[in-house]
């Protein structure tokens, strides 16, 4: 609620301090809604989720190490990803100094997210050992592709390069969620619910994927209608200032 | 969740109504090379980009509740339902993605592209609307599924669930009910505006296009909605009796307007003698089923409110189709609004009464189905959380919406104020051949991210 409405908000505020306070709420919470989402992940990986209502534990259950750990992945992932998209838009708005700015920002991210993810085998190999055999048997392929993804744009940072950062830096973490799945495979909850167990009735399992289609269909194509023409008026430099806030997620 | 519901519903109402109110100043202003028209279309699109964001954050608060506070409903039934939640999805982006084209493609886009992008808002408003209500209708009216011998819900038939018998009524009643409140809100606040000396044609046209919207939406309204009571007489009797106080079941059923809802029927109500029947079966010989029909485990509570609140929608009904003759007599007569300053005083009334209208038909419906959250299925008492700490983020939840209403007051308030104080000159009509700055983001912070 905070981070969308410091969203809603922060261009429309009227006096600096307002605007400044719009900013700062969406930021914290920007913050925050990563990191409870990593808790909740690590809870599940760790097997601290029993099937039912209310009934594990309200506070250990996302505060341990694994979920600690796994928040702080996803802030510093979020960090990282945004970082290195905001490089090319810098660029594109002409403005080096911005650029540069982001560069040293995707690079911190990405060595931070680069040293929790080491310091995760860890913990994940002492409290989430499903998830680890996993992820270093069946899932190993994907992790090592990630890890060359996530090098390689460490690379292209360090010697200043922009082209290729995107889609590298994309790949990193599509190949980390995947090889999680992989190694998730085949529980929601691992070792107590199975994808089979917890999925609905047919009926509704190919009504919702009917929908999808629908929404590939209809979402994606004016997705990126917008999006075009948000990346072209940026090109025609219509606006002085890099856009605050513009439009999407 | 009754709380963010009642909330969330107001803003909805808006997500449906303001895009297709925006979208006929926006073609006036196309069609009749109006500048006031545009600038009207361009500030509403502002207000609708705000009011559809907080919108969309209550109805994410919304759809965690689901599963919170109502796990053995979203567990068992979410299959059943779910699905039109899915769809709302589609819709919900649509809009977003089209509302966002549309407030950026002022300038950027011409007139009428620009005008065909606003299209897709409108539409993709009123299927939302169509999505989330079904599944309330569904709630009335559960269909799409069986339950066997076990307990198991099985036989899910998704689109039997969402086109249910009460999805006619009540998906109509519901947008029709967006469109009654946006326009006379909308128009109340150019009314008040207008009491105030503020005469200019911005208000003139600000009032005119969204209370003709709604003078229009109102009586369509009342005939959907006497359809819906007859169709609740049917298909919900239990909750028929309630509203109407109905103790025993029989014939020529007399009609109270007002009073309070006793053991024995109505007390100090006005009594209309065999009406109610008459409403129900177009004959003062139509059986109404009673209360006594289920045990008292199995009826409402709070009748009186209910009966109260149901009045209150239809007697609020009756007088905002009043409002809308007043003002289609002055146009047919004179071309032009009513000159008693009662009219402007009875239209800046007008906006808070159909919200209250609306906050009464929706305590109908749901106090109305109680004790079901399932009618006849499912208990609302099997149907909530037993998690312990719900006052705390019930606290919460008060809290941070209280904080939200107050500041998206604030704003729109801003914004009023900035674009009333403003030079009305060339730099605000939206389309033209000169292009200076964009008129939004007077003054952007500087690149200071972080």
């Amino acid at each position: 609620m905070l981070r969308g409405s410091g969203f809603a908000f922060h261009k429309l505020a009227r006096q600096l301090r307002y605007r400044r306070l719009a900013e700062r709420l969406f930021g914290f919470f920007s913050l925050l809604t990563p990191f409870f989402m990593g808790t909740v992940v690590g809870a599940i990986a760790s097997g601290r989720v029993p099937v039912g209502n209310a009934a594990g534990d309200a506070v250990t259950s996302w505060l341990n190490g694994v979920s600690v750990l796994t928040g702080a992945l996803f802030v510093a992932t979020g960090a990282y990803l945004s970082a290195v998209f905001l490089i090319s838009d810098a660029h594109r708005a002409g403005d080096p100094d911005l650029e540069r700015y982001f560069s040293a920002r995707a690079l911190i991210a990405a060595l931070a997210a680069g040293a929790i993810a080491l310091a995760g085998i860890l913990v994940y190999r002492a409290d989430a050992r499903f998830i680890y055999d996993g992820l270093t048997s069946e899932g190993l392929p994907l992790v090592i592709v990630s890890a060359a993804c996530g090098l390689g744009v460490l690379a292209l940072l360090w010697r200043g390069q922009r082209r290729g950062a995107r889609p590298l830096a994309v790949g990193a973490v599509v190949a980390v969620i995947w090889g999680w799945g992989v190694a998730q495979y085949p529980y929601l909850l691992p070792q107590t619910l199975t994808i089979k167990d917890g999925a609905g009735p047919s009926g509704t399992l190919t009504a919702v994927l009917v929908v999808f289609g629908v929404a590939v269909v209809v979402v994606l194509p004016a997705l990126g209608f917008l999006y075009t023409l948000a990346q072209r008026s940026a090109l025609e430099g219509e606006t002085q200032a890099p856009q605050p806030g513009r439009p999407g997620r | 969740m009754a709380f963010t519901l009642g909330f969330h519903i107001i803003l909805a109402s808006f997500g449906v109504a303001f895009p297709a109110l925006m979208l006929i100043a926006n073609y006036r202003g196309l069609r009749h090379d109006d500048p006031v028209a545009l600038d009207l279309a361009q500030r509403w699109s502002k207000v609708a980009a705000v009011l559809f964001a907080v919108g969309a954050v209550t109805g994410t608060v919304l759809s965690f509740e689901f599963g919170l506070l109502w796990p053995a409903f979203t567990g068992r039934f979410g299959d059943v339902f779910g699905v039109a939640f899915a769809i709302e999805g589609i819709f919900f982006f649509t809009e977003a993605i089209f509302i966002a084209i549309y407030i950026y493609g002022w300038k950027r886009l011409s007139g009428w592209a620009h005008f065909w992008t606003g299209v897709p808002v409108v539409i993709s408003g009123i299927g939302g609307a169509f999505s989330v209500v079904a599944v309330n209708s569904w709630m009335n009216q559960p269909d799409g599924f069986t339950i066997a011998s076990n307990g198991q819900v099985t036989d899910v038939a998704p689109l039997d669930a969402i086109f249910n018998r009460a999805t006619s009524y009540e998906v109509p009643h519901m947008i029709l009910a967006a469109y009654l409140v946006t326009g006379f809100l909308i128009a109340s606040v150019y009314a008040v505006g207008m009491l105030r000396g503020r005469r200019d044609r911005h208000h003139r046209l600000g009032l005119l296009i969204p209370l003709t919207v709604a003078a229009i939406a109102t009586p369509i309204q009342f005939a959907v909605g006497d359809t819906a009571a007859r169709a609740i007489a049917d298909d919900q009797p239990v909750k028929f009796a309630a509203m109407e106080c109905v103790q025993h079941t029989h014939k020529d059923v007399t009609e109270y307007l007002g009073g309070r809802c006793t053991s024995s029927g109505v007390k100090d109500g006005i009594g209309i003698p065999g009406l109610d029947s008459f409403l129900v079966g177009f004959s003062t010989d139509t059986k109404v089923t009673g209360l006594d029909s289920v045990p008292p485990s199995d009826r409402p509570p709070a009748n009186t409110m209910l009966h109260l609140s149901f009045d209150a929608m239809v007697g609020i009904c009756t007088l905002l189709i009043g409002l809308g003759l007043w003002l289609g007599w002055a146009w047919w007569r004179r071309r032009d609004i009513p000159r008693s300053p009662w009219f402007l005083r009875a239209t800046a009334a007008s906006g808070v009464a159909a919200v209250v209208a609306l906050e009464c038909g929706w305590i109908v419906t749901e106090v109305g189905r109680q004790p079901w959250v399932v009618y006849n299925v499912m208990r609302t008492e099997d149907a909530v959380t037993g998690a312990s700490g719900v006052w705390v983020t019930f606290s919460a939840v008060l809290v941070l919406h209280t904080a939200l209403a107050i500041a998206t007051v604030l704003i729109l308030r801003t914004m009023a104020h900035r674009w009333r104080t403003a030079e009305i000159g060339e730099a605000e009509v939206p389309y033209g051949p000169s292009e200076p700055a964009p008129p939004h983001d007077p003054a952007p912070p500087a690149g200071s991210p972080g």
